[in-house]
């Protein structure tokens, strides 16, 4: 007995349990609640492909086309964005990485636990409001993503270089507001885990994700997510305007290394600060 | 007093009864609406049906709707509603009066849609309300029309009035009237706007009071409340006889780099259906946002347009529907985001994504996938306005968004330059009779289709020029849905339409074709420097054109399924090129004849299918 799901596309009831499968040549792709999709082919086409007029589309955008994998058939055809190397797209202080690893850098919203989510701001102490610092950008915008993370009861850990602690520099740049408890670390490392404070307060509060803030995304950014994600086991949130680096150079080269490391490119999540909401 | 509409229908009306009264009620609702096409002397409002006129119970449900957009319905019923609260703490409300509002952080959409509700009272009590919109020609925003694009906070968008009682026991404040009007770059069409819809809620309740007369209020009072639990019956028991599931969609409008992302998801349980905009991006600080209640007009307008088409529109229709928006999001914004080009952009990208979760949830069902109707999104817009060939200032909408075409359906084509949504199009003539403009085409847009298996409907192209401005050019305004996606989505394998555009060719040689008594077929024989329009304000120029495609709807299934004769009717009818016949749907016509050659369509689909393959894991 079968049931329509969508154009050539039903769901199978069979002893074995619910299936979706092609209802022209009866392949199966998934369970019922299955990622059918996943069992397709899938083709990318230029824009093109679906007629004239489209010159506007050519390198932004591309057709998506997917097909039975038994009989070929069209299950479904969308036009998608292209991969971020041909796109455009520029933010504060950083962009998707060009050179694609096993995840892209696209920018996707996330919504986050605020129960289970901490952020980390590295490096956006007083320097920052120096014009001249590579990080200043983000004085301005990644202040109203802290007022929207502390509304949602989300904890900050602000790190500032062990070289600056007891010096006037070591203050957290006046617009970040930090609150009074909202602790201050001065890990002498790169790997901000390093010095044994920060372990213990994410486990104290129940922490599951991290937002990395600031910088560099080449440095601390890039060597304490590793750790969090691949000692630690924690899922790490990058947003690309709420990080920064000297060049396009590091900036894309952080982020090509998050989405290769073995077994651990999925614990990472690229997006915006106004991409990331809390439920 | 009046029965609640949600009691038991246990005194239920003999059924000839009940089918004269309700539609009676429809008849009434019609004749409002047709008074302000008649009375009205406006563009909106005689030839675009740009107005709604609707009849609501006296505590704001919706009664009755003529032919009118749902989602207005929806929020002329909130604009009951917060007339009823705001003048219980004020001097009340009387017989023969009449309310304006058209503030959007009240019920309105945007302020250029200005609301009138009147009470309808019989024998001293009230029975209902009658409430009506008009998409005034100006409201004194920052663009001249009302949407602008470079507002970037409500109060740069016009008059914004909460609840203003401008008609007292049947006499006009003039005092009122004139404030109003004044407050407008053309007051003249404004008093025109306003006067049509004042005749057409006396011309209702004269109607209704005569239906009071002639059955009793009890009779109305018991008809009027088995409509509404009528209808919400009939749309529950569809809900019931669909799947149960949950679907996504999500859409984004673009301009000059920004991006405005709506998302949705659809959960249906039962006879419920619940609409989630969570996620959807925060609040712009353009004008592309759209205020909660319409958010909400638009679930109900989908619902309506799917699964309710042929029930009474009324109240029962909106029972089954939650909506969720967070606030401070483009479908939910908080003062002061603007919102003057709402109903085109965030408002139209509302109906799409709702429609389109609609659409993916009748899919699953044996009897309703059927009704299937790919949507279309919206596509571009265009105002202009400036000095007339008179010498007196004026300012238009050009109206043309009924040319659209409609989405595919599940077993026919989408209708042609029929956009399908109650509004009409002005005519050329009567645009190059009033504004200073000279249309060089206005014609069906080859070959820019969703195409599939059904394709999606063809829409309009056109261009236009400067003529006879005593100045030598005028002011536009471009709007819409922008970005290169507004062609939507295609339905299981159909593709979408090619994008809505406004461009704007400066320095063509129209001069001389003119002089020339020569007519150009194409842009390409115009030459000039070509500016793909985003949001923005503009000037065309003498020798300048402005090219506009509207938005045409996407296809359904696949190019490759769609028989060959229905491609060869399109290339005759020069909607499909020879080309696209080939490369799109794989059909080979002969050049000369248009005949389908059999053997080689086949082969060449078979090969295409074939490729689809070629990468299979």
């Amino acid at each position: 007995m079968s049931r329509p799901f969508q154009e050539n596309l039903e769901i199978a009831e069979t002893k074995s349990g619910a299936w979706i499968q092609c209802s022209r040549c009866g392949h199966r792709l998934s369970g019922a609640d299955g990622d059918w999709r996943a069992r397709c082919v899938v083709k990318q086409l230029p824009p093109s492909s679906m007629g004239p007029h489209r010159e506007l589309m050519e390198g932004r955008m591309m057709l998506e086309e997917i097909y039975c994998p038994n009989c070929g058939v069209t299950f479904d055809a969308s036009v998608v964005e292209t991969e971020p190397d041909a796109q455009e797209i520029s933010f504060a202080s950083g962009r998707p990485a060009r050179r694609k690893g096993k995840k892209s850098t696209a920018p996707q919203p996330v919504t986050l636990n605020p129960a289970t989510t901490t952020v980390i701001a590295l490096d956006l102490h007083i320097k920052a409001c120096d014009p001249s610092h590579v990080g200043h950008e983000l004085v301005k915008t990644v202040p109203g993503f802290l007022d929207r993370a502390r509304a949602a009861a989300v904890p900050v850990i602000f790190i500032v270089p062990a070289w600056d602690k007891g010096k006037p520099e070591d203050r957290i740049a006046e617009p970040m507001k930090r609150q009074s408890n909202e602790p201050v670390l001065y890990p002498h490392a790169y790997d901000k885990f390093a010095s044994g404070e920060m372990l213990p307060l994410l486990q104290e509060w129940g922490t599951e994700t991290i937002i990395f803030l600031g910088g560099s995304a080449n440095f601390s950014m890039l060597y304490t997510g590793s750790t969090a994600a691949r000692v630690h086991g924690f899922s790490v949130v990058v947003p690309l305007d709420g990080i920064y680096a000297h060049s396009d150079y590091e900036m894309e080269y952080a982020l090509y290394q998050l989405t290769v490391i073995p077994r651990m490119h999925d614990k990472f999540s690229f997006t915006t600060l106004d991409g990331i909401s809390f439920r | 007093m009046q029965r609640r509409a949600n009691a038991p229908d246990s005194e239920a009306v003999d059924p000839v009864t009940f089918e004269i009264l309700s539609h009676r009620l429809h008849r009434i609702a019609k004749e409002m609406g047709s008074t302000i096409e008649r009375v009205g002397g406006t563009v909106n409002t005689t030839q675009l049906h740009d107005y709604m006129a609707s009849l609501y119970r006296a505590d704001g449900e919706i009664l009755a709707t003529g032919e009118s957009q749902p989602w207005h319905v929806a929020c002329g019923g909130f604009t009951v509603k917060s007339i009823i609260e705001r003048f219980a703490q004020y001097d009340g409300v009387n017989e023969g009066d009449a309310f304006f509002l058209n503030d959007p952080y009240v019920s309105a959409i945007h302020q250029s849609d200005v609301y009138i509700v009147s009470p309808i009272h019989f024998e001293g009590k009230l029975v209902g309300w009658s409430a009506s919109f008009v998409h005034v020609m100006d409201i004194g925003a920052l663009s001249p029309g009302g949407n602008s694009p470079d507002a970037t906070e409500i109060c740069q968008e016009g008059l914004r009035v909460p609840g203003i009682k401008l008609v007292d026991r049947g006499t006009l404040r003039k005092d009122v009237f004139d404030t109003l009007i004044n407050m407008t770059r053309r007051p003249d069409m404004v008093a025109l706007d306003i006067n049509c819809q004042l005749a057409g809620h006396n011309v209702a309740r004269s109607r209704m009071q005569e239906l009071y007369a002639a059955y009793g209020c009890d009779l109305v009072d018991a008809v009027t409340a088995q409509m509404i639990n009528h209808s919400e019956a009939g749309l529950r028991r569809r809900l019931k006889e669909i799947p149960d599931g949950e679907w996504h969609e999500s859409a984004t409008i673009e301009s000059k780099g920004q991006t405005w992302t709506v998302r949705l998801r659809l959960c249906k349980t039962g006879d419920q259906l619940v609409f989630d905009f969570d996620g959807t991006d925060p609040q712009a600080r353009t004008g592309v946002n759209l205020p909660y209640h319409a958010t909400f007009g638009a679930c109900f307008e989908g619902v309506v347009e799917t699964l309710g088409y042929d029930l009474p529109r009324n109240h029962g229709l909106f029972r089954p529907i939650k909506t969720l928006v967070p606030e401070g999001t483009l479908m939910n914004p908080t003062y002061p985001a603007p919102v003057s080009m709402s109903t085109t952009s965030g408002g139209a990208t509302a109906k799409f994504v709702v429609i389109s979760v609609l659409n993916s949830m009748l899919a699953g069902s044996e009897k309703w996938r059927n009704e299937i109707m790919v949507r279309l999104w919206g596509g571009r817009r265009i105002r202009t306005s400036g000095l007339n060939q008179y010498g007196t200032f004026y300012s238009t909408s050009l109206a043309m968004s009924p040319l659209s075409g409609s989405g595919a359906r599940a077993s026919k084509d989408g209708v042609e330059t029929s956009k399908l949504d109650f509004m009409t199009c002005a005519n050329v003539e009567w645009l190059e009779m009033n504004c200073p403009m000279l249309f060089l085409f206005r014609r069906h847009a080859k070959d820019r289709q969703g195409a599939g298996r059904f394709r999606g409907g063809t829409g309009a192209e056109m261009a236009f020029t400067v003529h006879k401005s005593p100045n030598g050019e005028i002011d536009g305004v471009a709007y819409g849905v922008a970005g290169l996606t507004n062609g939507g989505k295609g339905l299981f394998g159909g593709y979408p339409a090619a994008p809505s555009v406004l461009e704007l060719y400066q320095g063509t040689s129209l001069g001389s074709h003119i002089a020339d008594n020569t007519i150009p077929g194409t842009l390409e024989e115009l030459g000039g420097v070509r500016t793909v329009l985003p949001y923005t304000n503009f000037k065309i120029r003498t020798d300048d054109v402005l090219y506009y495609t509207l938005g045409m709807g996407g296809g359904y299934g696949s190019a490759l399924d769609r028989d060959p004769e229905a491609v060869r009717i399109d290339v005759e009818k020069e909607l499909v090129t020879l080309v696209t016949a080939r490369e799109v749907y794989g059909v080979v016509l002969d050049q000369d004849t248009l005949a389908v050659d059999v053997p080689e369509t086949e082969k060449v689909r078979r090969s295409r299918r074939e490729k689809h393959l070629e990468a299979a894991p």
